[in-house]
Order: C-alpha cells, then sequence, then structure tokens
C-alpha cells in the first residue's frame, strides 16, 4: 500500500515523460489549410544554410539505428566514429579541399535570383527571398513571424547539403516552415529530399568531374538543387494532386537503393526528374540518370 | 516495492529519452571563447602507457609573418542540427555556432608547435634573409567549423600555409584536419574543443612538412 502510495508521483511523470515521447513521433507534415492556402500573401523566403562546407564524417547519420539503435548500437556507433575519424582525416582533405572553392551559398543565391526573375510554377508569389548563413537568433526570428500579421508571409527553408559516402551523389534535405496571419504556429510544415547522381569512377575522377570548369557540374547541381526544393514545396502547398506511383534509385549513405511513393502530379517536370511523396508525406525529387 | 523499482527506471530511462534530444545547450547569445589549448601528448594522461612524444630532429625556426582569416562566413563556425536517423530525415531544428576572432586562434596553435621542437615566431623573418633551418610561413584560415552527428561532435579545420625558404623560394600547401569527440551536451566549449582538436591536427599535418622544408628536403606533390 505504501509503495502504491508512493510511487503516484512516478506514475505521473511516467505519464507526462510517455507523452512528451509519444509527441516528439508525431507526423512531422503538416499540410497547409485551404482557407490559409487561399489567403496565402506574398512570401519571404529566407534558406538557412548553417554549413560552412561538406560535413563528411566517419560514421553517417543513421548507423545506429542500421546496428539494431538504441544506447549500446549508438555507443558503439559512437567509438567506431571517433576511431575512424582520424583515419579519414587525409581522405575527407582530398575530397573537400577541392571543394573548398565552391560556396553553396553562394549558388543558392543565384538560384533563388533565377526563381526571382522567371517565377514559380505552381506560383508562389515571392517577395523577397535570401540565403541566410545561420539560423536567426530566437528574438529576431519570433519578430519576423509576429511581422506575418500585417506583412508578407515567412518561408524558412532549413537546408542540409551532402556528398553521400563514396561520392555518388549529391543531396539536400530541406524542412520549410511557413508562417502567415501573425499565428506562432507554421500553417505548413514539410520536408524534401532532393537527389542527383554525380559519381561514376574513383574519387579524385568524380572529384574532378566536379571542379573542372570552374566546377561547373558542382554549381549546377548546388542551383538545381535549390531550383527544385522551392518547386516540390511550391507543388506541395499548391495542393498538386497524387499521380500514379513512382520509383527511382536513391543513394543512403553510400548505398543504392530503389525507392518510390505516390507520385506528385506535376505538368511542367522534365522526365529526368522522379517527383514523389513518401507514406510519411515527405517529398523527394529524385533523378535516376547522371546528368 | 518491486513495482516501485520499475516505476523508477522506466521513468528513468524515459528521462533519458526525452532529455537526451533536448540536451541543446548551444548558446546563441555567447560566441565561442576562440581559446586555443593543445590537447595532451600521447602519454601524458595517467592512464596511458608513457609513449616518446614527437620531437623534431634538429630544432627549426619558423617565422608566422601573417596569419589571415580568409574564411566567407566569419562569424559562425558551425551548427547543432537535429535530424532523426531516417531515410526521408530533414534537420527539425539549426542552431548556429557564433565564432569570434580566429586570427589568434590560429596564431596561439601555430605557437604550440614550439611542443614538437620548433622555435616558433610570430614576426616576419629577419630583413637579411633566412638563414639555413630557418623558415617564414603566412598562413591562411580557409575553413573552421564544427557540428553534430549522432553522438559524437565532429570539427574539420583547413589551413593554407605559404612557405618562404631560405634563398626566397616558396611552396604552397593546404592541410586539413578532423576531431571528433563525444557530444554530452551540445555545449559551447564541446564545440571549442573539437574545434581545437581539429585546429591541432591540421597544424600537425604542417609541422611534418616544416620539417621537410627545414631538412632541405623538397614537399611531396599534393594528393591528385
Amino acid at each position: 500500500m505504501r509503495a502504491s502510495t508512493s510511487s503516484r508521483p512516478w506514475r505521473a511523470m511516467l505519464l507526462v515523460l510517455c507523452s512528451a515521447l509519444l509527441a516528439a513521433c508525431a507526423p512531422f507534415h503538416r499540410s497547409i489549410g485551404a482557407a490559409e492556402r487561399a489567403k496565402l500573401p506574398e512570401v519571404d523566403v529566407r534558406v538557412v544554410v548553417a554549413q560552412e562546407s561538406f560535413m563528411f564524417s566517419a560514421q553517417p547519420p543513421g548507423a545506429a539505428a542500421a546496428l539494431g539503435g538504441g544506447m549500446i548500437g549508438a555507443l558503439i556507433d559512437s567509438s567506431v566514429q571517433q576511431a575512424r575519424q582520424k583515419e579519414m582525416s587525409a581522405e575527407v582533405g582530398a575530397t573537400v579541399g577541392p571543394l573548398l572553392d565552391y560556396d553553396y551559398r553562394t549558388e543558392a543565391g543565384i538560384a533563388l535570383g533565377e526563381i526571382g526573375a522567371t517565377g514559380l510554377y505552381p506560383p508562389l508569389r515571392i517577395a523577397s527571398a535570401q540565403v541566410l548563413p545561420a539560423m536567426p537568433p530566437k528574438a529576431q526570428h519570433e519578430a519576423r513571424i509576429a511581422a506575418t500579421r500585417n506583412g508578407p508571409a515567412y518561408l524558412v527553408l532549413l537546408l542540409q547539403y551532402a556528398l553521400e559516402p563514396g561520392l555518388g551523389a549529391f543531396t539536400t534535405r530541406t524542412t520549410a516552415l511557413l508562417w502567415q496571419d501573425g499565428g506562432s504556429e507554421p500553417v505548413y510544415r514539410a520536408g524534401a529530399i532532393y537527389q542527383s547522381p554525380i559519381g561514376g569512377g574513383t574519387r579524385p575522377t568524380v572529384v574532378r568531374r566536379l571542379v573542372a570548369n570552374d566546377g561547373q557540374a558542382l554549381r549546377a547541381v548546388m542551383r538545381d538543387s535549390v531550383a527544385q526544393t522551392m518547386r516540390l514545396f511550391a507543388l506541395d502547398i499548391a495542393g498538386a494532386r497524387a499521380g500514379p506511383v513512382k520509383t527511382g534509385r536513391f543513394n543512403v549513405n553510400g548505398t543504392w537503393v530503389v525507392i518510390g511513393g505516390q507520385g506528385i502530379e506535376d505538368t511542367q517536370a522534365g522526365p529526368p526528374r522522379v517527383l514523389f511523396r513518401d507514406e510519411d508525406k515527405a517529398l523527394y525529387s529524385i533523378r535516376s540518370t547522371v546528368p | 516495492m518491486t513495482r516501485l523499482r520499475l516505476h523508477h527506471a522506466a521513468v528513468l530511462v524515459l528521462l533519458a529519452g526525452v532529455l537526451t534530444p533536448l540536451a541543446h545547450a548551444v548558446d546563441e547569445n555567447e560566441p565561442l571563447s576562440m581559446v586555443f589549448e593543445s590537447s595532451p601528448e600521447p602519454g601524458q594522461r595517467p592512464d596511458e602507457a608513457p609513449v616518446p612524444a614527437f620531437r623534431i630532429a634538429q630544432r627549426c625556426t619558423l617565422f608566422v609573418a601573417r596569419v589571415d582569416d580568409i574564411r566567407r562566413n566569419k562569424s559562425h563556425m558551425g551548427n547543432l542540427t537535429r535530424m532523426l536517423p531516417t531515410v526521408h530525415a530533414t534537420p527539425r531544428r539549426v542552431e548556429s555556432l557564433r565564432g569570434g576572432d580566429a586570427v589568434p586562434w590560429v596564431r596561439d596553435a601555430l605557437l604550440a608547435t614550439r611542443r614538437y621542437g620548433f622555435d616558433t615566431l610570430a614576426e616576419a623573418p629577419p630583413a637579411a634573409g633566412l638563414a639555413r633551418r630557418q623558415l617564414g610561413a603566412e598562413v591562411s584560415l580557409r575553413l573552421a567549423h564544427a557540428w553534430s552527428v549522432d553522438l559524437n561532435l565532429v570539427s574539420h579545420v583547413a589551413i593554407k600555409v605559404d612557405y618562404r625558404l631560405p634563398g626566397g623560394a616558396t611552396v604552397s600547401r593546404q592541410y586539413h584536419g578532423m576531431g571528433t569527440r563525444a557530444n554530452w551536451a551540445s555545449a559551447n566549449g564541446e564545440f571549442m574543443t573539437v574545434l581545437n582538436l581539429g585546429l591541432e591536427e591540421a597544424v600537425r599535418g604542417m609541422v611534418n612538412d616544416a620539417e621537410r622544408l627545414c631538412d632541405g628536403r623538397p614537399l611531396p606533390p599534393e594528393a591528385p
């Protein structure tokens, strides 16, 4: 009886913690409501690229899950990575060194400029677009959200770019958060993954190909990633209808797999790209052939 | 009593599960300290077997004439990004690390080459020219950023060194260093430590080449 009484606070904490964990597992995608879509004003777009260069690590994210997950897997993961990180330093230097001359933020700025000049399809009326080198400080971010009450909507894209291990593909992973009408919660929230194959050959061959002609291939894929990502979000915000199931080859941490989902109806998409939503409504734009 | 213990255990496990991802101690209002601290040499830790520390065979004077910060973004030094380990992962939360003046940071790391047997001076080479076993070096910081991966912090630092040799010849090389350490609290100090490890490793690469040049040997060709 005593044990039962004294365990009540623990039970309460257990409930609170379970709720917190379940909340963390809640679906991430939030579609924009029809009412919000109908009155969506012009949008200020801010693309946050918080990394300074390609981020290589000995153990790619998600390896702990491959080890069966949990704390043991994560700890093994951690020690393996620390041991291997030193070993791969020279390789990273040889890979990233030549790529340091090319700046994702610069190319993203060019891509946003092109979008501003030619417009997006489906139309998303862009009032301004900027690439930010860092997440704005909290107070500034909150003030910007509050300003949507009487001004343009605020679309923040948190973008991370990467070369897959083995240099088989260039990938960006982006979260979009849209605020409007001064509400503190985003009216739209989604994730988009862009990938293009760049591989074929040894590391020096791939790096040489990427940086040839003043980085023409690398810069092109960087700009394309921004254009395609913006297009995915514009389609999603516009409520693009689901088409037939589509599949494509996708590079996950250096391994090619076939993934797919409900195709996104896009009357203007070129045949090389495959656009679809997966079961969690994450958006994909992938391409199965080397450009 | 057993039930009570079970409750305690369940709460502790869940608490760990909830708090670990929430332990974002990065302080956006506080820039990194930009204080370089050398890591202990092999064998200096009490639990390690004694290992002879690296020292160059003969002393060499290194004049560090200039240190420049040529990074594109001088105000930030990395990020803490929360992503789930899934195929469709996208950044859920991003926090940026504010840096400070990187020039003294790099200079201090270069002066720390004294531990390897260099007589390193933060000054220009003598106007009369460099003597034997003397080198000039102009160092540029090209990259310094840190990020989180699973339970670790990782850093990548790149420096470019323009050497000036006795007789007036020049040669340039770029060095990369990667630091890694366990991430306990994503604290600013932890990020600074992992950046120090990356910078130290980049400088260690420079030390190998500087010793060769002091010995009058040519540098191996750069990796393609």
